[in-house]
């Protein structure tokens, strides 16, 4: 019996298993490929040739005494895995997938055979029996498949369950949620919006995640996005986008009821004219060695927003450049730039959106440049250093387009005139990081890594809301009665040191994801003596299990437990600095003329800071099953549990507090607020601290109530995937949720800075109930299907959505209150909120021709945003009994914001 | 250092100019019969053979030629970039890459507080 007569009668049944484990490198831009090989007997093959071959060349490496192999700092990208030793048929594996810090584990059973054959294997498990995590990955195929588009790029954390709004489980819209590209935190210093905006087409892989998160995860409360962008191969690529619509190829969605309860909805927002292109290239510069990559995108876009603006437009040509170098198999160097010149004419500023027309709006000069340095360093296949210099540099400056001064009629709540709205903003970010991974095996197997980054980032801001006039006139029913001045121009810088060490520690079917992590946060000012902002030292634990069920790789149990601590912000601190300009009010005579000399109401003064703080938090806590039911699909069932406190804001030192009677306007009800009754002596008091124990005191010195903030967040998940990569593919999910407490999780000024606690008015009265973003019920499904024949790719993404809660406020007056600002005078009439807008609905679709000439790939498609034009109410008038808009009376409970109207938007591609 | 050639290396050195020259003369491929000695070739001949032997090889490029191309079609080969995608190519990114730097020019705002 020959030996080719023996191939063909033995049946290969190799199993190659391959299962995800994102464990280690969240912050790492790579992932890792091991596993082992065995004969048909069980026995481990040492000696085995295990070759590694993707886009930048190959990597090869023998299995060692345990037929163990292992990859590491391996880029994310589709490979092949090819086992070979002589004297047994080669395994091979074509389409391995490399994502953003995740273990791929491929078990190679090798058969005898004299004559080298090749198998292909297809992965029998997708499920990932190590890690403690749950991630969400967008892949490039993905966005190609489904009509998500996001300018920014950093909107496509919606896309993922659990994150609507730019919340993320509850947590804080926007300023909670981690922003990283390529490894630079792209956050702004400031409060941590979004600061550096990318090209969708420059994407590979983005994961978001936040659930159960190790220690090299910090800096964050909500959700994280990490994304990796193109890098060149041995191969030339290219990709031509384009994208086009205009207002022809949208509707109207905004009906007359709509517009007669709020004129100043007009008509509905659309895009105007929509001109986006991306030309890429990326290619060898020297096989194996180095490749570049290279991109420029110019976005141009004009909207008709909702309100009386007709005309927004946004400009932004963007260019990036990406080396990779490869001078040995062990060292990768990656060298790589943005350069975005941002523009935008017919931004609000300070004006009320429902009130400005475009000559009461401002420009926006923005360019910034982004830069990151990395080097991986492999050491042996157990080892692997990681080091990055990233940052950026950057400023938006907006100046009102009509400079003249403008008039604030505080009766009816109107403005006139000029545009204001001056705002300067300066930044610059820049972070260190070096991590170190090392593989060991003692009473299992264990995944080491240990981490440093320092960051220092600048703001400076200058802001004069009446812009260059130097002043606005405040008026009465038609009469001018002062002319106001103020204004602030702060510096402030952020410094951060941390340090995480975490152990990924299997044995048998059980694994621990143990880590720790510390954060050190210092601020400070140039026009200050030394550090302003120095909260304890934040240790955040993160303890996590995992157990493979049935052993086979298709069914794991996690639990989770996490403390997570909020990103650095100047924002906490900035009012500590000096740069609060004086409150002037001159007297003018009823034709506007000077009247009197100009009185200082309250001169501009430093708050007070407590040595005593501790940076904001959020505890964690999560359970999930997770389960194979087909060779592609998979069911997540979750359940999680969030608590956030250590809230900081300001508070009052040494206000009294006098009761007063007021009535509720929705139920005529009598109530009890409270007027400041030594404001003129306690006026500069303000005093920036952890909000938790401060106490309300009455005139006569007894407590009327403590501060108690606080924030919490429940929900269960279901996330059901199948492979987009079949002809029908699908991602379902649905999440019931809970958000509530007394801190909410919208916007800037409730969750620092604010002035939500300054007066027990806004701190206690029916300040506790659901969030802004708590959405009871979630239900998203991303659905794509090629047609058979036609060769016809159809996209859909379904969002249904309860309605965001909002609150009945009324406004009351400062004879009452003795209160500074209209925020501080506005009172929840029923608990937080008690009100809830519609459901919501939406589909978008795209349907795709493509056409395949050799290695090119031709598309074009075309995109539907809410193709059955549904025309939800968002958000309703909240203020009692009415608000006035552009002279029109608005009444309590009128929309205020209408879903997008549908529109279709055309596009093209060639890809190579 | 002073090298001495003897007898011997001149001997040698004879030897290996004669194999050099030996194997630069393109031998005649040895086919059939070993028995069968094929008369020498005159050089006419020769050149007559080499002639048509090249004319023979010139039609077989084009087949190579045209495959040729279409292999440098490729992204994977350098030589994608004379072929008519890839000029093409590199004609889409100038353009969209020109455009967009006149953009970020003419398109610039500038702020008064940057003036």
């Amino acid at each position: 019996m020959n030996i080719r007569f023996m191939a063909r009668a033995i049946l290969f049944c190799l199993i190659a298993s391959v299962a995800w484990a994102p464990a280690l490198s969240a912050q790492t831009q790579t992932g890792t490929v091991e596993g082992k090989v065995v004969d048909q007997q069980g026995a481990v093959l040492p000696g085995v040739t295990v070759t590694l071959m993707g886009p930048r060349g190959s990597q090869a490496t023998v299995t060692d005494g345990e037929g163990g192999f292992r990859f590491v700092g391996v880029t994310p990208a589709t490979y092949s895995l090819k086992a070979e030793l002589t004297g047994f048929a080669s395994e091979s594996q074509p389409e391995v997938l490399v994502g953003i810090g995740k273990t791929v584990l491929a078990e190679f059973t090798m058969k005898v055979s004299g004559v080298s054959e090749s198998v292909e294997v297809m992965a029998a498990s997708t499920v990932d029996v190590k890690s403690s995590a749950t991630h969400t990955n967008i892949t490039s195929d993905l966005l190609t498949l489904m009509p998500i588009y996001s300018s920014t790029s950093t909107g496509l954390l919606n896309a993922a369950p659990g994150i609507n709004s730019n919340s993320a489980y509850g947590a804080q819209a926007t300023y909670g949620n981690a922003l990283l590209m390529d490894g630079v935190d792209t956050r702004d210093p400031q409060g941590g919006s979004a600061w550096t905006f990318f090209n969708q087409n420059l994407i590979e892989e983005i994961q978001i995640g936040g659930l159960g998160a190790p220690a090299e995860y910090g800096g964050f409360t909500g959700g994280i996005i990490n994304t990796v962008t193109k890098s060149g191969g041995n191969a030339f690529s290219g990709l031509f986008s384009m994208r086009y619509t205009n207002d022809s190829l949208a509707s109207n969605n905004i009906s007359q009821e709509i517009l007669d309860a709020n004129p100043g909805l007009g008509e509905a927002a659309i895009l105007k004219k929509l001109a986006d292109y991306t030309v890429q290239m990326g290619g060898p510069i020297r096989k194996d060695k180095a490749f570049f990559f290279g991109s420029v995108q110019r976005y141009s876009a004009t909207s008709d927003p909702t309100g009386p603006v007709a005309n927004s437009q946004d400009i932004s040509p963007r260019f990036n450049l990406k080396f990779t170098l490869q001078p040995s198999s062990t060292d990768t160097l990656v060298l790589g730039t943005q350069y975005d010149s941002y523009n935008v004419t017919g931004r609000v500023g300070f004006w009320p959106a429902a009130q400005a027309t475009d000559q009461q709006t401002v420009t926006e000069d923005a360019p910034e440049w982004v830069w990151n340095a990395q080097w991986r360093k492999v050491m042996g296949t157990n080892t692997f250093l990681e080091t990055k210099f990233t940052g950026y540099w950057g400023y938006y400056y907006l100046d009102p387009v009509d400079p003249s001064p403008f008039t604030y009629d505080a009766d009816r709540d109107e403005y006139s005139g000029g545009g204001g709205g001056l705002e300067y903003e300066d930044r610059s970010r820049n972070q260190v990081q070096a991590s170190l991974t090392r593989y060991a095996e003692a009473f299992g197997n264990h995944a080491l890594k240990f981490g440093a980054e320092i960051e220092r980032s600048h703001v400076g801001t200058k802001y004069q809301p009446y812009g260059p006039a130097g002043f606005y006139v405040l008026a009465y029913s038609g009469i001018p009665y002062y002319r106001i001045s103020y204004g602030y121009q702060f510096e402030g810088d952020n410094k951060r040191i941390s340090a995480y060490a975490q152990d990924q520690w299997s044995a048998g079917r059980l694994t621990l994801n143990l880590g720790l992590r510390l954060d050190h946060i210092r601020g400070s000012s140039p026009n200050s003596d030394g550090d302003v902002y120095r909260p304890h030292t934040a240790w955040g634990p993160r303890v996590g299990a995992a157990y493979d069920l049935a052993g086979k790789g298709t069914s794991v149990v996690r639990a989770f437990y996490g403390r997570y601590f909020e990103g650095t912000a100047t924002q906490f601190f900035i009012s500590a600095t000096p740069g609060i300009q004086d409150y002037t009010q001159t007297p003018l005579n009823a034709n506007g003329s000077v009247a009197g000399p100009t009185e200082v109401i309250t001169p501009g003064f430093v708050y007070g800071i407590s040595d005593d703080i501790r940076h904001p938090r959020t505890d964690e806590f999560n359970v999930a099953w997770e389960n194979q039911l087909t060779r592609t699909t998979r069911l997540t069932v979750s359940g999680i549990w969030r608590k956030t406190g250590d809230f900081v804001n300001n508070v009052i030192n040494g206000a009294q507090w006098r009761p007063v009677t007021l009535t509720n306007g929705l139920t005529n009800q009598t109530f009890t607020g409270y007027n400041w009754a030594n404001r003129s002596s306690t006026d500069e008091n303000f005093f920036i601290r952890n909000v938790d124990g401060y106490q309300y005191v009455a005139t006569d010195g007894t407590a009327i109530a403590t501060a108690d903030p606080r924030r919490s967040y429940k929900a269960m998940m279901l996330y059901l995937t199948s492979s987009l990569k079949r002809r029908f593919g699908y991602q379902l999910s649905y999440v019931l949720a809970k958000a509530e407490g007394n801190v909410d999780n919208n916007g800037f000024g409730n969750w620092l800075g604010g002035t939500q606690w300054g007066s027990p008015n806004t701190g206690i009265i029916n300040t506790f109930g659901e969030l802004t973003n708590s959405r009871r019920h979630e239900i998203k499904a991303d659905i794509s299907y090629n047609v058979p024949k036609v060769d016809v790719f159809v996209g859909a993404v379904y969002n249904g959505l309860s309605g965001r809660p909002y609150t009945p406020f009324q406004r009351y007056t400062n004879a009452q209150l003795n209160l500074p600002t209209n925020g501080r005078k506005e009172i929840f009439l029923e608990p937080r909120g008690s009100e809830r807008n519609d459901f919501y609905h939406n589909v978008d679709l795209r349907a795709e021709k493509a056409f395949r000439v050799q290695n090119h790939r031709f598309g074009v498609y075309a995109d539907i945003v809410n193709i059955f034009n549904t025309a939800t109410v968002t958000s309703r008038q909240a203020r009692v009994p009415s608000t006035t808009v552009s002279g029109s009376t608005v009444l309590y409970q009128a929309p205020t914001g209408v879903q997008l109207a549908r529109q279709m938007t055309f596009g093209g591609r060639w890809i190579f | 250092m002073r090298v001495w050639i003897g007898r011997s290396c001149k001997g040698t050195i004879r030897f290996v100019w004669i194999v050099v020259i030996t194997a630069l003369v393109p031998l005649p491929a040895i086919a059939g019969d070993p028995g069968t000695a094929k008369p020498t070739p005159s050089i006419r001949e020769s050149a007559t053979e080499i002639v048509a032997r090249d004319v023979s090889a010139a039609r077989v490029p084009a087949v190579r030629a045209r495959a040729a191309r279409q292999g440098s079609t490729s992204p994977a080969s350098t030589s994608f970039f004379k072929s008519r995608p890839g000029m093409i190519a590199l004609a889409v990114v100038a353009a969209g890459t020109g455009y967009a730097i006149y953009s970020a020019q003419h398109d610039r705002i500038h702020s008064a507080g940057k003036q």
